[in-house]
């Protein structure tokens, strides 16, 4: 798994699908495997499992509301994002939270 | 999907000054469609959401919501304005000019959520917004927002 995400937003009806949708597109053209869940109107969608949580090189998040069940990802490094962003630039985000999180891994 | 979104349930003809005018109208419409009971609510509801963040997109698209117990049946309404809404915030800059306004009663079932955000998850193909910004007639749009191909 190269990178999970997880999409939220205050409603969970219109921007949470949107951006989820927006960002498998992009790792799908930019051929990275990758989990999107949905913490939306409808629950927990296309829920990540803890194994997939911890095999993923990276997690974004796009949202600014609190996120469930973030216990899965002990250890994964994290990155918060505009919602917006993800869905008007989701390629860049991936490339721009790919690159933060190389960065922070060399430092170590 | 048709009880959500029908040909009737589109305005191609209005103008407003504001998102206040497009507000009042979209709620006006909600009571007179018979999908809710209380203008002032839907109202305030689609306010409420947009104090929290604009549901402004790209390409003058913008997908207001109301989630209130004024509403009794969830529904999608379409409506066009001829000019550009000011203030309306959108991700690139472009004024609003087609609303994709939803209304959702409070505790919907899945289904009805499930079909509504695949209106908005749609708007994420440009070839879907550019089609929808195309449309001229009600057929034209109800066809691009189904996803129904046009022959």
């Amino acid at each position: 798994m190269d990178f999970v995400a997880i999409t939220s937003c205050p409603a969970g009806l219109a921007h949470t699908p949107m951006a989820a949708k927006a960002l498998e597109k992009a790792a799908d053209e930019l051929g990275l495997k990758a989990k999107v869940e949905q913490q939306g109107s409808m629950g927990l969608k296309n829920e990540i499992t803890p194994e997939e949580a911890q095999s993923a090189k990276f997690l974004i998040i796009g949202s600014d509301q609190k996120i469930e069940k973030m216990d899965r990802f002990k250890g994964i490094p994290t990155v918060r994002v505009d919602i917006n962003t993800c869905i008007k630039k989701p390629k860049a985000v991936i490339d721009k939270v790919s690159k933060a999180v190389a960065a922070r891994e060399a430092a170590k | 999907m048709t009880d959500i979104f029908d040909r009737h349930y589109i305005f191609l003809n209005e103008d407003f000054k504001n998102r206040e005018e497009a507000f009042a109208f979209i709620a006006k419409k909600a009571v007179a469609l018979g999908f809710a009971d209380d203008e002032t609510a839907v109202k305030a509801a689609l306010d409420h959401r947009e104090a929290e963040a604009s549901t402004g997109l790209q390409d003058s698209i913008a997908i207001p919501h109301a989630i209130t117990k004024a509403i009794k049946q969830p529904a999608v309404l379409f409506v066009r304005s001829a000019h550009g809404i000011p203030g309306w915030e959108t991700m690139d800059d472009q004024a609003v000019t087609q609303i994709i306004a939803m209304l959702v009663p409070e505790g919907s079932s899945e289904q009805h959520l499930q079909t509504l955000s695949d209106f908005s998850a749609a708007l994420i193909e440009e070839k879907e917004r550019q089609a929808l910004a195309a449309s001229k007639t009600p057929d034209e749009v109800y066809a691009v927002l189904t996803g129904q191909k046009q022959n």
